[in-house]
């Protein structure tokens, strides 16, 4: 492990200890530590969506990874509010809804995205031509040897 | 000059290289059919191609009047306009459907090298010129140092070829410092 790694780990264990410090409840303190991680996913996604080729298929992935996080922040979002706010008490039912609507959408998307990974893996894997070039290159190495 | 004996003259026998080929406009098809001769038939590597200058349709059939065999080669085909600009594979090639997407040509690229089933083989990048067609200068520079790069990587012997003109002079001397040698044909 290099120095820039440890340097990161420590920082971010220093961030998730000073979070369960400052904030006494368990699920407020994991909620915040979700959003956190989840705002800087979204970060780096979005950053790396700028940077690929327009119309690439990774790009149309990362897109699609894109939306997943934004749809899972959300519930976390929703989920931490109705806690901080208590909305699981005073407020009805129904108010808990969107949060679920903003998980069910990740995992659609997310089903969006892993059928885009199957189709990414039958466009870039080339295993039947490289058996294909194996077979010509024993072929000519026993012709060779004749 | 041979192509052989450039090659050796130049490359001195490295098993891993990146040459930037700078070829005369006259015999531009001649000399790329030559290396790839070099490198098929003499040297019975296999490789990948990527084409963004004529299609795989019209190189399988070069291939097969010059007597090399394209069933040691994986194409990438960047040029052939697919339906939609989409990606499409066919047993023999991979369509990206245009030379601007370099993130799938970088994609593809990787996946091909390493499903080689040879400890040698080469990358032949047909071309720079048309590449400088389709995307600005800087863009073109970054994806040639980043291609280098990922050459040394994958332990190819690797050769991107360009027009020899005299308005890309200034970014083929830039490129040098990311290749091993120039082959002037």
């Amino acid at each position: 492990m290099n120095g820039k790694t440890l340097t990161i780990l420590l920082s971010v264990a220093f961030g998730v200890a000073a979070i369960f410090k400052m904030v006494p409840d368990l699920e407020v303190a994991i909620g915040f530590l979700t959003i956190s991680f989840g705002i800087l996913a979204i970060i780096w996604t979005a950053m790396s969506v700028g940077a690929l080729s327009k119309g690439s298929s990774l790009r149309k992935h990362t897109v699609y990874f894109l939306i997943s996080l934004i749809s899972i922040l959300l519930f976390s979002i929703w989920h931490t509010l109705s806690k901080i706010l208590g909305w699981r008490q005073t407020i009805v039912e129904a108010w808990m809804y969107p949060g679920y609507l903003f998980l069910a959408a990740s995992f659609i998307i997310f089903v969006f995205t892993a059928y885009q990974v199957l189709q990414m893996g039958h466009q870039f894997g080339f295993s039947g031509q490289a058996r294909k070039i194996q077979k010509v290159m024993a072929s000519k190495s026993k012709k060779a040897a004749q | 000059m041979g192509i052989s004996a450039e090659f050796n003259k130049k490359l001195k026998g490295l098993k891993e290289y990146v040459a930037l080929a700078t070829v005369d406009a006259s015999k531009y098809q001649e000399t790329n059919l030559q290396i790839i001769h070099h490198l098929i038939e003499e040297r019975n590597i296999p490789g990948v191609y990527v084409t963004l200058n004529k299609p795989f349709k019209s190189m399988i059939a070069v291939f097969k009047k010059e007597n090399i065999d394209a069933d040691m080669v994986i194409f990438i085909d960047a040029v052939t306009k697919t339906v939609g600009g989409e990606l499409q594979k066919t047993d023999k090639c991979l369509y990206i459907g245009s030379p601007e997407n370099l993130s799938d040509v970088s994609i593809a690229m990787e996946q091909a090298v390493m499903a080689l089933p040879s400890k040698e083989r080469f990358v032949f990048f047909d071309s720079l010129s048309t590449l400088l067609m389709f995307n600005d200068v800087t863009t073109v520079a970054k994806f040639i140092h980043f291609l280098a790069g990922k050459m040394r990587v994958w332990g190819v012997e690797g050769v991107i070829v360009s027009l020899r003109k005299e308005k890309d002079k200034a970014l083929i001397d830039e490129l040098t410092q990311f290749c091993d040698a120039i082959l002037d044909f």
